[in-house]
């Protein structure tokens, strides 16, 4: 097939994408913006984990800055306990990813091995969100502490070390704020390429199953319960990474990731972003922050106003969600290759129906008719990049 | 019972581990998915190796005559062809039971032709039952019939015979009917 769409559907292309684009712009900025553009990588991060579990497998999720939260607490806790002694805080991260995944495991267990319906499940993900609000902001007293992090109730956790990589007797530089934009950086990338990875094995295609029909996906005899808690615990682990290094970050911690506001606002990034995408989570934060932080400047504390005036906007215009928009843009700017330059039989079986490879949903009528002989056989996301791009789950693009 | 242990108690995904295949009455597929991709779905809940998923579907797509349409959304395809392609999903996940919930329903005449021709290939390698009120569908089967009757066995035999057994008109005409004993 065309070697563009080859490329960009690869697990690799879009990470790395991602990566160097947004080393570029670290190259560009001061090193008090990479401040706040370290703190869009792991919201993104966080946006990520929920296209995952929603956008992919179907399963709304509220419950992704629960994850989040644990994560950061449970970083703060070891690394506040440990790093002193062993001077690194690689075991602090890697707690915290374990923390959010085993949470998002136990969670899932009950929800998914109880049948609980599609509704209760972003009830019952919000309710725990709210639950560990309530938990985590009645903890002010020094009588709640974890060895020596004082948990701290509402006005949070605070002295937790940097990133170091050292080891005992040796400490780590604590990690200085650009090159902490580079390491979150980095660990989005990998985060996305394995997140990629996932959705092209058998497994991810199972994935696709589900979220497309349940019922039959039982019927051929896929453990769905078990898949779900899977996926689950993948988003919430996703997510935990996020809140790892969001408290290496700020070096603080307070329990207004378990706000509602926050909750709702990862749903918006994944929204404005394109459902269902994977890069749009990292396209959707961007924009969402950009904008509320700009135009919050000019209507100051109406930062909400913005955010919704902007869900609003997006859901009206382009309910696919920015990327594939982005995607159309580039079909108009981006010429096709001449015919005479495409290698003959490369995805042009009907005459004109293979015209345009960068037209809008031409993956669908372009692909060649599958001979016997080649059942080769993309996940659905993965049929054409324009495909990927323009049709995100479930929602017709409007014609143009 | 299946193989002589019993299936009653089992979850849905685990009868379909065992070998039991079904066919629901209004198709149910991956509307959005592909053909070779419904079927790769099928093949792969018993392999769970994407290769020998991968070589069973040309051979199940060859078998259900879909082999032109691999590439389209199963949610393009004809109602009669969304039928074969279920029947299909069926048979790729190769079970040792099939269950058919009114295979022809909705279909034309020639496509009712063609799956009568299927359903008789599947009953070489397994053991199908068929749900049906198309007579003619079923006669043309030429298999043993058992007809139900508010949850009740309330005859067995050929066809021929139970067309003209006397209970079954009588149910079938809406006459007054009780089984002995109830």
């Amino acid at each position: 097939m065309n070697r563009a769409r080859a490329v960009w559907t690869s697990p690799w292309f879009q990470p790395v994408l991602v990566m160097l684009v947004a080393l570029l712009v670290g190259t560009l900025a001061t090193d008090f913006q990479k401040v706040t553009l370290a703190l869009w990588v792991i919201y993104g991060l966080v946006a990520l984990s929920l296209d995952f579990v929603w956008g992919r497998a179907g399963i709304f999720s509220f419950g992704q800055t629960a994850f989040f939260g644990v994560a950061a607490y449970a970083y703060g806790v070891i690394g506040i306990n440990l790093s002193p002694n062993t001077g690194e805080t690689v075991t602090a991260l890697v707690g915290a990813v374990v923390a959010a995944a085993a949470l998002a495991a136990a969670l899932g267990y009950f929800m998914f091995y109880g049948k609980v319906g599609d509704v209760y499940v972003a009830i019952i993900t919000l309710a725990v969100t709210l639950v560990l609000l309530q938990v985590m902001t009645s903890t002010a007293g020094p009588q709640y502490h974890i060895g020596k992090a004082q948990l701290g109730g509402y006005n949070g956790m605070t002295n937790i070390p940097s990133m170091e990589f050292g080891y005992p007797g040796h400490p780590g530089d604590q990690m200085s704020q650009p090159d902490t934009y580079n390491f979150v950086v980095l660990l989005a990338g990998v985060a996305f390429f394995f997140v990629r990875v996932l959705l092209r094995s058998g497994f991810g295609r199972v994935i696709t199953a589900i979220r497309e029909n349940e019922l039959r996906t039982e019927l051929l005899g896929y453990d769905v319960r078990r898949a779900k808690v899977i996926v689950f615990t993948v988003g919430g682990a996703v997510a935990g990474l996020a809140g790892g290094a969001y408290a290496g970050w700020g070096n603080f911690m307070n329990p207004a990731p378990f706000s509602l506001p926050a909750a709702a606002l990862i749903v918006i990034y994944v929204l404005v972003g394109g459902k269902g995408t994977l890069v749009g989570a990292f396209i959707g934060t961007v924009a969402v922050e950009w904008l509320s932080t700009a135009l919050g400047g000019i209507l100051p504390s109406s930062t909400t106003l913005v955010v919704g005036a902007i869900l609003i906007g997006v859901v009206l215009l382009v309910p696919g969600g920015l990327t594939p928009l982005i995607g159309h843009l580039v079909s108009r700017i981006v010429p096709s290759p001449p015919r005479a330059l495409r290698k003959p039989g490369a995805g042009t079986p009907d005459a004109g129906a293979g015209e345009d490879v960068w037209r809008p949903q031409g993956g669908r009528h372009d692909q060649p008719r599958v001979s016997s002989r080649r059942a080769s056989l993309p996940d659905r996301s993965e049929r054409g990049w324009e495909d990927h791009l323009l049709q995100p789950v479930g929602r017709p693009i409007p014609a143009d | 019972m299946l193989e002589g242990r019993p299936i009653t108690r089992l979850l849905p995904h685990q009868r379909a581990q065992r070998g039991i295949g079904i066919k629901l009455q209004v198709p149910s597929i991956y509307r959005d998915l592909s053909v070779q991709e419904n079927v790769w779905l099928a093949a792969f809940a018993k392999m769970s190796s994407t290769r020998q998923a991968e070589a069973a579907v040309d051979r199940v797509l060859a078998r259900i005559g879909l082999v032109e349409r691999a590439g389209s959304p199963a949610g393009e395809l004809s109602h009669g062809e969304q039928q074969w392609l279920e029947i299909g999903m069926v048979v790729a996940s190769s079970p040792e039971v099939i269950l058919l919930d009114e295979p022809t329903a909705g279909m034309t005449h020639e496509e009712t032709n063609r799956t009568v021709e299927l359903v008789r290939s599947l009953a070489k390698t397994a053991t199908v039952v068929v749900v049906e009120h198309d007579m003619e569908f079923v006669q043309r089967l030429d298999a043993p019939v058992t007809v139900l009757h508010e949850g009740r066995i309330l005859a067995q035999g050929r066809l021929s015979e139970i067309r003209h057994d006397q209970r079954v008109l009588d149910v079938y005409l809406g006459r007054t009917f009780r089984v002995a004993g109830s």
